[in-house]
């Protein structure tokens, strides 16, 4: 007895931990951890240098293009005569063409979409869903030039059918391509939202004598606002971005116009046209694609933070 | 067989005295006058893909009583509750045989517009699940879609009165009803069912989600809710169901092994299977 108690008063004077850990030192080796907790940390770091990286060069571009063209005349000027004498830029002709897209894109894209999200989640049966989400899936999944051609020869020819007065580039089939483009993530995304809306409470408005509309108008599609606002922003921060449909189907023309009948240029589809190498690499129209490029991802980055936010804050927390 | 009460029929939503129909008129069923039958149920077999949870059960409900369904869990007892006012319409592969009868109507009659009688038939939910609104759209929610032609204002009122939650809310109509705690959104969920003025009241467990204050509260309630309307609870508590009820249907494996009442099932109780689960030697 007194023995032991003398072996514990040796080991550690001060009634505190021992210095040996003795059956619990460490025996398997750590260096293959340290490697592929490195190797893994260089993966996920790989994205974030990269978008760092890209931003550094739109910055860095975009500075010496307005240290020859003022910031105020470029975001006010009205006139884009980049490759002319004098060479002006304004950019809000361009601005107006993506604005033209936008718009008509989402005049399609959001209630079609929205009508199909409340058909998928409150109405289909699930055999009917099975087949339409994986088809809706696969319309996201077609190339964009394909809707570039559909709308060059066959939107087009229709709508001037309608309207003689249609050019052959125009807005507004550009604008239908692209909401039919983005119909499919505004109806997926949607859908999401609307089916995190807890079952209980369509079984509350059904209690209380709801039809099936009532209950997905005026309790589910409200209990997903948050959910719903931010996929069409998401969604139409992809038609602002939109370059390859648009460039086949809106034209080339620099044009504040308020017909979509029009032939107008998107912020996108210049830079299309300047990349596409027929412009010396060294004029100011050839910088000023990255004042535009920088424009463009700082749109469509507040218009993501936005939607972030919309769904961090309006979210109701279901249990 | 029976005639079709036209209050129940299909038109009725349309018709320009739908707000009426909402304000329960009364008994203007088929059965004889007097009659205290509000609910019926004639050897009704419900099952699931084919797979039976409720097997032959006939029961009746008398008017302005509250019966309580009691048995173990997965007996088959919220499955028959909710058939009344057909909750279980929107459950895939569910199959019913037998009659269920409201005043004497079958309520799978083809002519019956089942939203015609979820007005009739009002339901309170195992979980609270008011609407993400505010407190007063809550409850004026169902009036609305129904196009209650009254005094909405005063219609929200009497039902959170009624509901006894008046007077804990009556300065924050306009602040959302999840905020509430759980007890007070299961009272909010009465008074959204209470403001549609329906004859019966089905409750499926209320308070299994609530705390034992919360819980009395919501019994007191009962007590008080069935002066005007009938109250068919579904409880795991058996002594919720002595406390509330005036007749207690003991149901186990979808069978109904028992029926009768509350003081004579829990003292007295003529099966050994219901006297084994009153006295908790099961269940």
């Amino acid at each position: 007895m007194t023995e032991v108690a003398l072996d514990r008063s040796l080991a550690s004077p001060d009634g505190g931990p021992t210095s040996e850990v003795g059956a619990l030192a460490k025996k398997r080796g750590r260096p293959l951890e340290i490697v592929i907790r490195i190797a893994l940390f260089a993966s996920a770091a790989v994205s974030v240098v990269t978008t760092l990286a890209i931003i550094g060069t739109l910055a860095k571009e975009a500075f010496a293009f307005f240290e020859k063209v003022p910031v105020i005349d470029f975001l006010t000027g009205t006139e884009w005569t980049p490759n002319f004498h004098p060479a002006k830029f304004g950019v809000l002709p361009l601005v107006c063409g993506t604005l033209w897209i936008v718009f008509g894109a989402s005049l399609i894209a959001i209630p079609v979409g929205l009508s199909s999200a409340i058909y998928l989640s409150e109405y289909a049966k699930p055999r009917t869903r099975s087949i339409l989400k994986p088809v809706l899936e696969i319309l996201a999944g077609i190339p964009t030039i394909v809707y570039g051609f559909f709308a060059l020869t066959f939107v087009s020819p229709i709508l001037k059918t309608i309207f003689p007065s249609t050019q052959i580039y125009n807005a507004a089939s550009a604008a239908i391509v692209v909401g039919i483009m983005i119909l499919p993530m505004v109806a997926s995304l949607c859908d999401d939202a609307l089916r995190s809306v807890p079952s209980s409470l369509r079984q509350g408005a059904y209690a209380l004598g709801a039809t099936s509309l009532e209950a997905s108008t005026r309790v589910v599609v409200p209990g997903a606002l948050s959910g719903i606002i931010a996929s069409i922003v998401l969604a139409l921060s992809r038609a602002v971005g939109e370059t390859m449909a648009v460039s086949l189907a809106a034209g080339m023309t620099p044009n504040m116009t308020l017909n979509p009948l029009e032939s107008i240029q998107t912020m996108t589809s210049y830079i299309v046209e300047q990349s596409k190498g027929d412009v010396a690499h060294d004029g100011p129209g050839y910088s000023a694609i990255f004042a535009i490029a920088a424009l463009l991802f700082l749109i469509t980055l507040v218009s993501n933070v936005v939607s972030h936010r919309i769904l961090k804050r309006f979210r109701e927390v279901y249990e | 067989m029976v005639k079709l009460n036209v209050q129940l029929s299909k038109a009725g939503s349309a018709a320009p005295d739908a707000a009426s129909s909402t304000q329960g008129a009364p008994a203007a069923g088929t059965l004889p006058d007097g009659d205290p039958r509000i609910l019926e149920a004639r050897n009704v077999t419900i099952s699931y893909s084919g797979n039976p949870a409720v097997r032959g059960v006939s029961l009746e409900f008398p008017e302005r009583k509250v019966t309580a369904i009691i048995g173990p869990s997965g007996c088959g007892k919220s499955t028959l509750l909710r058939s009344f006012n057909r909750m279980n319409d929107f459950v895939e592969g569910v199959g019913i045989d037998g009659q269920l009868l409201y005043r004497g109507i079958d309520i799978h009659d083809p002519r019956v517009d089942p939203m015609e009688l979820r007005l009739k038939i009002g339901m309170v939910f195992q979980k609270p699940n008011p609407f993400p609104k505010s407190i007063y759209r809550n409850v004026a929610w169902g009036p609305k879609i129904n196009r209650y032609d009254g005094n909405i204002k005063q219609l929200v009122e009497e039902s959170l009165r009624k509901a006894a939650l008046w007077d804990e809310v009556k300065d924050r109509l306009d602040d959302s009803a999840l905020g509430l705690s759980g007890g007070q959104q299961q009272r909010l969920c009465i008074a959204r069912a209470l403001a549609m003025s329906p004859e019966v009241i089905l409750m499926d467990e209320p308070c299994s989600a609530l705390d034992p204050v919360s819980t009395s509260r919501i019994e007191d309630l009962i007590f008080e809710l069935k002066k005007t309307f009938t109250i068919v609870i579904v409880t795991h508590n058996m002594q919720q169901a002595a406390r509330v009820s005036d007749t207690t249907a003991f149901l186990e494996l979808g069978k109904l092994i028992e029926v009768g009442e509350t003081d004579q099932m829990f003292t007295k109780p003529r099966e050994k299977r219901t006297e084994d689960y009153v006295s908790g030697r099961f269940g």
